[in-house]
């Protein structure tokens, strides 16, 4: 591992950026990308699009990954000056009491319920955000409606290649992206890096992106949930990345998913597999029914506890994850 | 009133004609070009400005159609859209554009338990009765299966201000997107109407519509819940009827643009115009369909709030009607000069 990904990643979890607000985000990707690609653009949707030219008439390959981040939407102020939250993609409530989180102009606030609220109960009617103010008015001078929060928590290492914190989801993804570009060399097609908006609320940037590039394969770089927690997990962390063969909306595509297994096993790289429930995991159904139809196939970080302070990931499946994508770039002629 | 003539006609997901001639025929005097395109959207186009704005409102109802048709001559019925079991039994119908009375019938209350008498009883377990005694009876009268059911409501005032009737989802949008297109023109702007179908029942006109007019903003007009009534928490009215047109600020189909929201809010604020916004994050609006077209479309959606959305008697206030047409008017005004940047 060289130390330039740790201080990226740092980096990336840092920025505030829920899904539909992912402007400070692009506008770092683009300032960290533009030396290893050749052009860089942000699309009608939103999604920052950089362009590692190949020779004329190679074939396109896209690498995309969902930039923003899982938050919170202010609906309402209580007369005491709380704020009533909807979730911007998959927060659960009881992930939250306790937590803070930041506003778009840096207004800290605590997520709280009502002390005593038997978990079952609880959903995002029963919570609020403090945010220290005295009224509905003050409240709403400081933080609009409809504007958003995300979690407030740092990176921090732990165990053996261990990194915690919030965010990872999907900040990792765009991370290894990152990795790739810088460290790519010479390969025989044209590199497409996508970084999507709106991932996190389902599949949303993707379908745009993959329309305004038309690319000839797409590699989608995404997050899964890692055991343990739940009956969802299927992968392990520190295990390598895991190809998703299958969501509840989308099926990889065959030929390219063998080839990221041959390439995978021909340079001893770590693979796991892993079939997905979610009907609404991220933007590979939406790359793939774009523009006439588009070869995807989903590459996913295993992380523990997916949309809370706590998110867990493992150096080791960043790096095989960015080996592994130049490894297949280099053999897209 | 247009409103009026909306809400009375007939048109559940697929069969939007009857919405459509009925727009047709109110517009054609006030556009430069009115067409319908191969899945039955109504499309119109109003001046020939550098900025292409897309209004959005979808033509269709939810309804029922014929799913059986039964020996004895009842008919069983399917939902085209989302419908609330507790509120259909009783109701009378209409089946057909034909308007074929007939009523929601259930089973007797002597012979129900005192536990069925409880409980919600399912659509299926409904049946329309037309007061035929066989199903050659039922055949007569040209019914057959997949035919169109409406709710049998006849627009009315309640009073000066507030009315009632069926289909305000989303006629309501009708009627402001048409008073929008009947008034002035916007030189700096070429506004296309896009009158949709199909959006009950997973928002598919609008793909096809922001696909093939690809502007390059568009703006959903609606008609929203408002779920005010005894005993409810102010924060789960969703928007309030009468306090003035909604604004959306994210619902399950999509998460409106940053641009396309400020600048609504900019033409209600800086023009006195009474507005809210739609404190409720589920449902879909064409809005969300419309963003994802193409590499992607700056969309909105602007909502009448109605009471008893999605039954057979909704009630709207027409200040917030009237509030939807000036916000809209407001808002082309500031797109046509420029304040509109992606």
């Amino acid at each position: 591992m060289n130390n330039t990904l740790p201080e990226r990643l740092q980096r990336l979890v840092s920025l505030w950026g829920p899904a539909g607000r992912e402007h400070r985000v692009a506008g770092a990707l683009e300032e960290m990308i533009r030396s290893f690609v050749d052009e860089v653009r942000t699309d009608p949707f939103g999604n920052l699009i950089a362009v590692r030219r190949g020779a004329p008439g190679s074939r396109r390959v896209m690498l995309a990954a969902h930039m923003d981040t899982a938050g919170a939407l202010a609906v309402e102020a209580t007369p005491e000056g709380m704020i009533r939250l909807a979730p911007v993609g998959d927060w659960k409530a009881v992930h939250l009491i306790g937590q803070r989180v930041v506003w778009e102009n840096g207004t800290v606030g605590v997520i709280q319920c009502e002390p005593g609220t038997d978990p079952k109960d609880l959903d995002f009617r029963k919570l609020w955000c403090d945010i220290g103010a005295g009224s509905r008015d003050e409240a709403l001078e400081r933080v609009s409606l409809g504007e958003m929060c995300t979690l407030a928590a740092g990176l921090q290492a732990m165990g053996d290649g261990i990194v915690v914190g919030a965010g990872l989801d999907n900040r990792a993804g765009c991370a290894v992206l990152l990795e790739v570009a810088e460290r790519l060399g010479p390969v025989p097609c044209e590199v497409i890096f996508a970084f999507t908006g709106q991932g996190s609320v389902g599949a949303r940037g993707g379908g745009p992106a993959a329309y305004g590039v038309r690319p000839d394969a797409a590699l989608v770089v995404d997050t899964a949930p890692a055991a343990p927690g739940g009956s969802k997990a299927q992968v392990r962390l520190g295990q390598g990345p895991a190809l998703r063969l299958k969501d509840g909306a989308f099926m990889a595509h065959f030929e390219l998913s063998q080839r990221v297994r041959q390439v995978a096993e021909e340079a001893g790289l770590p693979l796991q597999t892993e079939i997905s429930p979610d009907r609404n995991h991220g933007d590979a159904r939406a790359i793939a029914a774009a523009a006439g139809g588009v070869p995807t196939a989903v590459l996913d970080l295993p992380v523990r506890y997916l949309g809370t302070a706590g998110e867990m990931a493992h150096w080791k499946d960043l790096t095989a994850l960015a080996d592994l994508l130049r490894k297949v770039l280099q053999q897209f002629g | 009133m247009l409103l009026e003539k909306l809400s009375n006609a007939c048109g559940v997901s697929g069969w939007e004609d009857e919405v459509r001639d009925l727009l047709r025929r109110e517009l054609q005097r006030h556009v430069d070009a009115i067409w319908t395109d191969p899945l039955g959207n109504l499309l119109v186009r109003k001046g020939s400005g550098p900025v292409k704005v897309m209004l959005d409102a979808h033509m269709d109802e939810v309804g029922f159609c014929v799913g059986a048709i039964t020996p004895e001559g009842y008919l069983k019925l399917k939902k085209i859209g989302g419908l609330d079991d507790r509120v259909l039994p009783g109701r009378e119908v209409w089946v057909t554009q034909r308007r074929i009375p007939g009523v929601l019938g259930v089973k007797a209350w002597h012979l129900c338990s005192s536990e069925e008498r409880r409980k919600v009883i399912p659509l299926s377990e409904m049946y329309v009765d037309l007061g035929c005694r066989s199903r050659a009876e039922v055949e007569a009268l040209g019914i057959e299966l997949g035919d169109p059911v409406y709710f049998a409501t006849t627009f009315e005032y309640f009073s000066d201000r507030v009315v009632k009737g069926k289909a305000f989802d989303d006629r309501a949008g009708c009627a402001v997107l048409a008073a929008v297109l009947q008034g002035e023109a916007y030189p700096g702007l070429t506004l296309y109407g896009a009158f949709t179908v199909q959006e009950e029942v997973g928002l598919r006109g609008a793909q096809a519509a922001a696909y093939q007019l690809n502007p390059d903003l568009v703006v959903a007009l609606e008609g929203t819940g408002s779920a005010a009534g005894p005993g409810v928490d102010p924060a789960d009215t969703i928007t309030n009827m009468g306090e003035g047109p909604a604004i959306s600020l994210m619902d399950a189909s999509g998460i409106p643009n940053r641009k396309v929201f400020e600048l609504l809010v900019a033409a209600a604020r800086e023009n006195g115009i009474r507005h809210q916004f739609r404190r409720f994050t589920g449902g879909g609006t064409d809005a969300g369909a419309a963003a994802l077209q193409r590499a992607g479309i700056p969309a909105c959606t602007v909502s009448v709030p109605c009471r008893y959305i999605h039954t057979g008697a909704a009630l709207l206030h027409l200040d917030d009607l009237e509030g939807a047409v000036a916000l809209i008017r407001h808002f082309l005004r500031k797109v046509e000069k420029g304040e509109f940047r992606r």
